[in-house]
C-alpha cells in the first residue's frame, strides 16, 4: 500500500521537486546519523542507570553481593519514616532557596555594576570569577580554617573589631552551620552567575536605555523598567541552574561538616551518599535518589512556570 | 524505483524511534540482572518478621539474615585451610592484595622474600595494588559484585566494613584454621587479636598485621608553665584544666566536627566505665541504652561541663585539633600512635617536650587503659584461588619478628609481644607498652556508630542529653542478630 502510494506520489511530482526532496531527505538522514552516537551514549549512561536506580529502589542490596531481595515499597517507607531524611529535606530546601536567592541577586548586582564604566572593571571581573575556578575541596578546606573557632580568621577579626560576642564555632553550631556552608557556596558561585548576567547584558540595546533616559528615566529607573525585564530569560536560566545545583549539593557538605553537627547540615545528597557507601544500603539510597530526582524536577518545572508567567505579565 | 528503496526517516519517526530506544533501555535496566539473584526461598520471598513490623525511626533495613547469607557465611568457615595445606604451598605463587595504604608497600615488599624462613619452598609473587582511599571502597565493592576480588582485601572500616563483608559471606572465617594453628593464635597479642574476634573468638574474618592505640599527648613546657603534673585521676585533670585556662591555654583538644576523635574519647571512657558491654551492644547482645553506656556518655558530658575540653570543641576538626596542639595553644590532645608518622609537619623542638599518658582514672576501681585497634588488617576473599599461599604469606608477616619490625618506623605497633627496651623513642615506647592492655577501639555497626558520633556532636553543642544520644543510637543500630553469630 505504501509502495503504491509512493509510486503514485512520484508519478505526480515533477523531476526537480523530487530531486530536492531526495536531497533534503539524504541530508536529514546524515544528520540523524551524526546524533545517533549521542543518543546511544545517553541511553547507556543516563537512561539505563536511571532505570536501574528506580529498580534498585524496590530491592535490598549491599552493592557487592549477588543477593538482591525484592522488598517492594519498604525502602521508601524506611526513608519517609527516618527523621534524618526529613531534617535533610528541610536543609536541602533551605539551602536551595537561600543560595539561589543570594547567588542570583549578588551576581546580578555585580554584573550591573561592572557593566558600567567603572574603573578597573576588567580586573574585578577576573577577581570575582576566580573562586569558580578553585576546586570545591580546596574552597571547603580554606573556609574550614577561616571558620575554626580558636584561631580562625573570622572569630579573630570579630574579636579585633570588638564584636567578640559574635564569635562562635561556626561549623559546630547547629544554629549557624548551614548558613556558614551556604555562604561559602555563594562566595564560590556568584562569579559564575555574574558572567552569565554580563553576557545577557550584551543583548540589552543601548538605544532603549538612551530612549528611556531621554524620556526622563533615572539610572535606577532604566535598570528597573528596561534592563531587568529584558534580562528575565537570563535570570530564569541562572536561577534554574543554581537551584538544581543547590538541590544536589554534596561535596562542600562532605568536606566541611560531613552533615554535622548532629545532622544540622545534612542534605539529601549527603544522606544518600552515607546510605549507599557507608551503610551499604543501595536500595534505600536508590529510593532517596528517586525522591531527589522527582523533587528536583518538580521544583525546576515550578520555577520555570513562575518565571514564564511573570514574563507574560 | 529508487525512491521506493530509499529509507525515509522523518523527524517524527526519528523521535518515535528514540523514545522507543529510551523506553527499551529503561526496561532493560529494570530487567533481572545477569548475576543470579537469590531464589525466592521461604526466607526471602516475603518480608521477614522483622521487616514486616513497623520500621524504626532510624535509617535501618531491619532485615533478619536470609538463608542465603547464612549458608554463604558458614561455607566460608568450612574451607579446607589447615597448617598442612599452608606447608603444601610450594613454588612461585601469585597473590593479589588490595590496599589503601601505599606508604606500607615498600616495607612489605622488602621483607617478603624472608618468607622462606617460615615456608622454605614458597615464593610469593605479590601484586599489592594500592588504591587511593577515596576510590578504595568502590573498587572493592565493584570487584566483589563482579566476582573478581583480590585474594586479600584490606579493611577500610568506614566503608568496606568487616561486618558487612562477613554478613555478605565474602570473607573466609579463619576461626577453624586458628583452632588448628595454635602457634599463630598464641603468638599474637590478645589485645591485637581482640579487635578482630567476633562473639568471644568464635569467628575471625580478618587478622591484624599491625595495631595502634590512642592516648593523651601533652606539652611538657605548657604543663610546667601552668604548674601542673600529669593527672592520674579525673579530679586532677579538672584541676590541671583550670590551671591551664588561667594561663590562657586550652586544656584538652580533639576533633568533634569530623567525629572520629570524639568517638575515641567516648571509647576511652567506655573502656573504664562500660567495659565489655560496649562490644555486646555492638554485637546486638546488649542495648546501647544499658546503664553503663549511658554513664559513659554522662562522663563525656562531665568533661564538657568541667572545662576540660577546649572552647568551641563542637566546631573543631581533627586537623584543627592537631594545629592547636602544634601552635602550643592547647596543652593536651587525644591522638593515636599513627601521629608519629607525621612528625615532619611539627614545629622544630615541639616533639622534644611532648609526652603521652593514659587518660586518667574516671571512677574508683577503674583501670586506665589505651583504646586501640588494628591498623593493617585484611581478610581472605572467600572465592580466592590462592587461599593457602595468601594465608601463608599473612601468617609470615604477622608472626615473623623481622617482618613485624617494619611497623615501628611507620608509627604502628607490632602484633606480637615486643621488647620495648629496644624502642628508643619514649613516646613510641609508651604506646607499645600500653598495647597489651589496650581496650578495643572499634564499633563495627556502622549505623550505630554514625548515630553515636552525630549524637556526641549534639552533646558537645548542649542540644541533646546523654540519654537521648544513647536512645537514638539504640534505635539506629542494626536490628536482629548477625547471621554468623547464630552458630
Amino acid at each position: 500500500m505504501r509502495v503504491s502510494d509512493s509510486h503514485n506520489l512520484s508519478s505526480q511530482t515533477t523531476g526537480p521537486v523530487q530531486a530536492d526532496a531526495r536531497r533534503k531527505q539524504k541530508y536529514d538522514n546524515i544528520g540523524y546519523l551524526f546524533i545517533l552516537p549521542v543518543v546511544v551514549f545517553f541511553c547507556l549512561f543516563f537512561i539505563y542507570p536511571l532505570g536501574y536506580t528506580i529498580r534498585l529502589s524496590f530491592y535490598e542490596w549491599t552493592g557487592f553481593s549477588n543477593d538482591m531481595t525484592f522488598v517492594g515499597l519498604r525502602n521508601l517507607h524506611d526513608v519517609f519514616s527516618n527523621w534524618v531524611f526529613w531534617t535533610a529535606a528541610k536543609n536541602t530546601i533551605l539551602y536551595a532557596i537561600v543560595q539561589t536567592s543570594l547567588q542570583t541577586a549578588l551576581g546580578l548586582i555585580l554584573a550591573l555594576v561592572l557593566d558600567s564604566r567603572l574603573l578597573g572593571r576588567e580586573m574585578f571581573k577576573v577577581l570575582f570569577f576566580t573562586p569558580v575556578l578553585v576546586s570545591i575541596a580546596v574552597v571547603s578546606l580554606l573556609w574550614g580554617r577561616i571558620f575554626e573557632p580558636n584561631f580562625g580568621l573570622l572569630n579573630g577579626l570579630l574579636t579585633k573589631i570588638g564584636l567578640g560576642v559574635l564569635a562562635r564555632p561556626w561549623l559546630g553550631d547547629s544554629q549557624v552551620a548551614l548558613f556558614a556552608v551556604i555562604s561559602v557556596s555563594v562566595w564560590q558561585g556568584f562569579g559564575y552567575s555574574m558572567v552569565l548576567f554580563l553576557a545577557g547584558l550584551q543583548n540589552v540595546l543601548e538605544d532603549l536605555k538612551e530612549a528611556a533616559k531621554i524620556d526622563g528615566a533615572s539610572d535606577l529607573g532604566v535598570i528597573w523598567h528596561i534592563t531587568l525585564p529584558l534580562l528575565r530569560p537570563v535570570i530564569a536560566l541562572v536561577a534554574t541552574l543554581t537551584l538544581i545545583g543547590a538541590l544536589k549539593v554534596f561535596e562542600i557538605i562532605y568536606v566541611m561538616t560531613s552533615g554535622g553537627p548532629n545532622h544540622a547540615t545534612e542534605t539529601i545528597s549527603s544522606l544518600l551518599y552515607y546510605e549507599a557507601f557507608r551503610f551499604n544500603h543501595m536500595g534505600i539510597a536508590s529510593a532517596i535518589a528517586v525522591v531527589l530526582l522527582i523533587g528536583t524536577m518538580a521544583m525546576s518545572i515550578l520555577q520555570r512556570r513562575v518565571m514564564e508567567r511573570e514574563s507574560e505579565i | 524505483m529508487s525512491v521506493n528503496r530509499s529509507i525515509r526517516i522523518s523527524r517524527r519517526s526519528f523521535l518515535s524511534g528514540t523514545l522507543l530506544a529510551f523506553a527499551g533501555t529503561a526496561l532493560a535496566a529494570c530487567a533481572p540482572a545477569a548475576q543470579p539473584t537469590v531464589q525466592p526461598t521461604a526466607a526471602t520471598a516475603a518480608p521477614t518478621a522483622a521487616a514486616a513490623t513497623a520500621p524504626t525511626a532510624a535509617p535501618t533495613t531491619a532485615v533478619e539474615p536470609t538463608a542465603a547469607t547464612e549458608s554463604t557465611a558458614s561455607a566460608a568457615g568450612s574451607t579446607s585451610l589447615s597448617p598442612d595445606a599452608l606447608k603444601a604451598a610450594k613454588g612461585k605463587q601469585k597473590v593479589v592484595w588490595w590496599s589503601w595504604t601505599p606508604q606500607k608497600n615498600d616495607s612489605i615488599m622488602k621483607v617478603l622474600p624472608g618468607i622462606t624462613r617460615m615456608y622454605p619452598d614458597l615464593e610469593i609473587d605479590l601484586e599489592r595494588r594500592n588504591i587511593e582511599w577515596g576510590q578504595y571502597p568502590q573498587m572493592v565493592k565493584t570487584a566483589l559484585a563482579a566476582g573478581n576480588a583480590p585474594d586479600i582485601i584490606d579493611i577500610y572500616e568506614a566503608a568496606v566494613s568487616t561486618m558487612d563483608l562477613a554478613a555478605g559471606g565474602q570473607l573466609v572465617d579463619l576461626a577453624p584454621y586458628l583452632e588448628m594453628d595454635t602457634e599463630w593464635k598464641k603468638g599474637l597479642l590478645p589485645s591485637a587479636l581482640k579487635s578482630d574476634s567476633w562473639n568471644g573468638g568464635s569467628h575471625y574474618f580478618t587478622l591484624p598485621l599491625s595495631v595502634n592505640n590512642v592516648m593523651v599527648w601533652y606539652n611538657k613546657s605548657l604543663f610546667e608553665k601552668a604548674g601542673v603534673q600529669v593527672p592520674t585521676t579525673l579530679d586532677e585533670l579538672k584541676a590541671a584544666a583550670k590551671a591551664l585556662r588561667a594561663q590562657k591555654i586550652q586544656p584538652l583538644v580533639f576533633g568533634v566536627s569530623d567525629q572520629w576523635q570524639a568517638g575515641d574519647m567516648f571509647l576511652t571512657l567506655a573502656a573504664q566505665i562500660a567495659g565489655d558491654k560496649l562490644r555486646a551492644a555492638d554485637m546486638r547482645q546488649a542495648k546501647w541504652t544499658d546503664d553503663s553506656l549511658v554513664a559513659t556518655m554522662k562522663a563525656f558530658k562531665d568533661l564538657l561541663d568541667s572545662g576540660i575540653l577546649a572552647d568551641g570543641i563542637s566546631g573543631i576538626s581533627s586537623t584543627d585539633a592537631g594545629n592547636l596542639y602544634m601552635a602550643e595553644k592547647a596543652a593536651m590532645m587525644l591522638n593515636g600512635s599513627w601521629a608519629l608518622s607525621g612528625l615532619d609537619q611539627w614545629p622544630a623542638g615541639l616533639f622534644d617536650h611532648t609526652g603521652v599518658f593514659l587518660f586518667p582514672k574516671v571512677k574508683e576501681g577503674a583501670t586506665p587503659v589505651a583504646v586501640g585497634d588494628y591498623s593493617q588488617n585484611g581478610g581472605l576473599w572467600v572465592n580466592s584461588k590462592a587461599l593457602a599461599p595468601a594465608l601463608a604469606m599473612y601468617r609470615f608477616l604477622s608472626l615473623d619478628k623481622e617482618a613485624q619490625a617494619i611497623w615501628l618506623p611507620l608509627g604502628e605497633i607490632p602484633v606480637i609481644p615486643w621488647d620495648t627496651s629496644t624502642v628508643k623513642d619514649p613516646v613510641m615506647k609508651a604506646f607499645v607498652d600500653a598495647q597489651p592492655n589496650a581496650f578495643t577501639r572499634m564499633i563495627y555497626d556502622s549505623q550505630a556508630n554514625a548515630a553515636l558520633l552525630a549524637g556526641i556532636q549534639g552533646l558537645c553543642e548542649g542540644k541533646v542529653t546523654p540519654e537521648e544520644v544513647m536512645d537514638t543510637t539504640e534505635k539506629s543500630a542494626r536490628q536482629g542478630e548477625l547471621p554468623f553469630l547464630k552458630d
